[in-house]
């Protein structure tokens, strides 16, 4: 499907807490990091995508216009899709398609945001009170507790712990403690995640993600030049994405993601299977986000995901380790992480893992969600 | 933060009218299946709009310890409701009957003056 089609750079930020830097500078500091990893620079670049819309979340991006003219490029392909924290994963996904058809050659998905600097007294709701979100958005709703509704259903039906849940957290900041940049890296217990504040149930302080400012960016270009570039060449060998709705007053099965369509899909496209994975990054807005992922990915079956977190099976160790450089709960999560999801994924291959480095994995797999588990995008890749 | 204020439309209207006489109203479609929030005539054919007795089950609910809204004090529960006649709910708990809320109890919809509009909150039956 992406034959014709190479991820060759990839930089994450080291920055996680900024004052009075615009997000554009670090779009700046980003992307070119990442086409000097590619070993291209802007002028090679025809391709751009950005996620656009995201005022309230300190990304302060009304469109992919705007960053383009902070660049000085004129892209001739671009995309902004905003299905919330998988974004970039989306676009990249649509950049692949852009260049395997000959729409683009080289392409830059970036994505930057401060949202502790840049708040704009902007409410960010999923939705606007008017229409259905007049009938959700007044009752006092945000993003943790939309998400511990879903993981209250899912501790109703299978018994799903609060220590479970804690375990993910734990290995997550395990992994955390070997990268520098990481935001914390102290070691936590299933105890200490526990014992930290309650915020809306089942989730504590530290079953929730980090808020950080920050960005990354990747790089994508046909095959062909690939070869000539200082990284090793990383296909796309499956992707699968889906929508589904934004608001709880729209779910179907409150136990179940949309990770179970975008996740089959993945596979099935790329002729593999769960055990094929050597090491998964599956978004992290909070613990019970990758335990849904592992089950609704196959890794586990349905109901089973507490026990399997709480197995070793997700550490680096185990069967299919997770959230090698933290992920969202330890290392980096601005108002969305899909483009750190997918460097980490990426490094992983080149060995480039700046916490924990998997030995010479074979299959990486990229899993976003985004919304309240409104959309989900899961991307496998596998390097030359 | 604030909590954003409900807009109404045509399309709505008579929901947002029957709550602020504390009853509650849902869209029957053609097929007979109830819809909230109501969807136009294109998706749903001719519909009309029936009372309900707002009766249903919790089908999840989070109890929230911290509030992000000025107005809003913790802890305070949200509630996703199924009504019997199928369709789910989104509503508040207060913090008074928020220790019992849980998943697969009885409850029945009421509805709190919010400024003037209304909050859909879940009571006992």
């Amino acid at each position: 499907m992406f034959d014709q089609v190479r991820f060759v750079g990839a930089h994450e930020s080291p920055r996680r807490k900024t004052r009075d830097v615009h997000p554009f500078e670090i779009f700046a500091e980003v992307i070119t990091g990442a086409l000097d990893h590619a070993g291209l620079t802007l002028a090679d670049v025809d391709g751009l995508c950005v996620t656009a819309g995201d005022l309230g979340e300190g990304g302060v991006v009304e469109d992919v216009i705007e960053v383009a003219e902070y660049l000085g490029i004129e892209p001739t392909f671009f995309d902004s899709t905003d299905v919330g924290g998988c974004s970039a994963i989306v676009q990249a996904a649509r950049a692949a398609a852009a260049i395997q058809v000959g729409l683009a050659d080289v392409v830059v998905v970036a994505y930057a945001a401060c949202p502790r600097t840049f708040p704009f007294d902007i409410p960010t709701p999923m939705s606007w009170p008017i229409g259905p979100g007049a009938f959700e958005m007044p009752v006092g709703m945000s993003n943790i507790t939309a998400y511990g509704a879903f993981a209250q259903a899912h501790m109703h039906r299978f018994g799903t712990t609060a220590e479970q849940l804690a375990e993910v957290a734990v290995t997550c900041r395990a992994n955390a403690a070997l990268n520098p940049d990481a935001l914390l890296r102290d070691p936590i217990t299933v105890a200490d995640v526990l014992a930290s504040a309650p915020i809306s149930s089942p989730f504590h302080k530290l079953d929730c993600c980090v808020v950080t400012d920050s960005g990354g960016a990747v790089v994508l270009c046909r095959a062909d030049r690939a070869r000539d570039l200082p990284r090793r060449p990383i296909s796309v060998a499956g992707f699968g994405e889906v929508i589904t709705r934004v608001h709880l007053h729209q779910v179907r099965d409150f136990t179940v993601s949309p990770g179970a369509i975008s996740g089959p899909a993945a596979f099935r496209r790329a002729g593999l299977q769960p055990g094929d994975v050597d090491v998964a990054q599956l978004y992290d807005a909070f613990t019970a986000t990758p335990l849904f992922a592992l089950e609704d990915l196959g890794f586990c079956a349905k109901g089973e995901g507490g026990p399997f977190v709480a197995s070793g099976a997700i550490a680096p160790g185990g069967s299919i380790p997770i959230n090698t450089d933290g992920g969202g709960l330890a290392s980096n999560h601005p108002g969305k992480r899909g483009v750190f999801v997918l460097i980490e994924a990426l490094r992983q291959l080149w060995g480039e893992g700046p916490g924990v480095q998997i030995a010479s994995p074979e299959v990486s797999l990229a899993h976003g969600i985004g919304g309240f588990f409104s959309a989900a995008a899961t991307m496998l890749l596998t390097a030359d | 933060m604030q909590r954003p204020v409900p807009k109404t439309t045509a399309l709505d209207a008579p929901f947002f009218a029957a709550a602020s006489e504390g009853r509650l109203v849902l869209q029957r479609g053609a097929d007979g299946r109830h819809h909230l929030p109501p969807r136009p005539a294109a998706l749903v054919g001719d519909y009309d709009w029936v009372d309900s007795p707002g009766l249903g089950t919790v089908e999840t609910c989070s109890v929230v310890e911290r509030s992000f809204y000025e107005d809003l004090t913790a802890p305070y529960t949200v509630a996703v409701v199924r009504l019997d006649e199928g369709v789910l709910v989104t509503g508040q708990v207060d913090a008074v009957a928020a220790a019992q809320c849980a998943i697969g109890q009885r409850v029945r919809v009421g509805f709190r003056p919010a400024g003037d509009h209304w909050v859909i909150v879940f009571e006992a039956p």
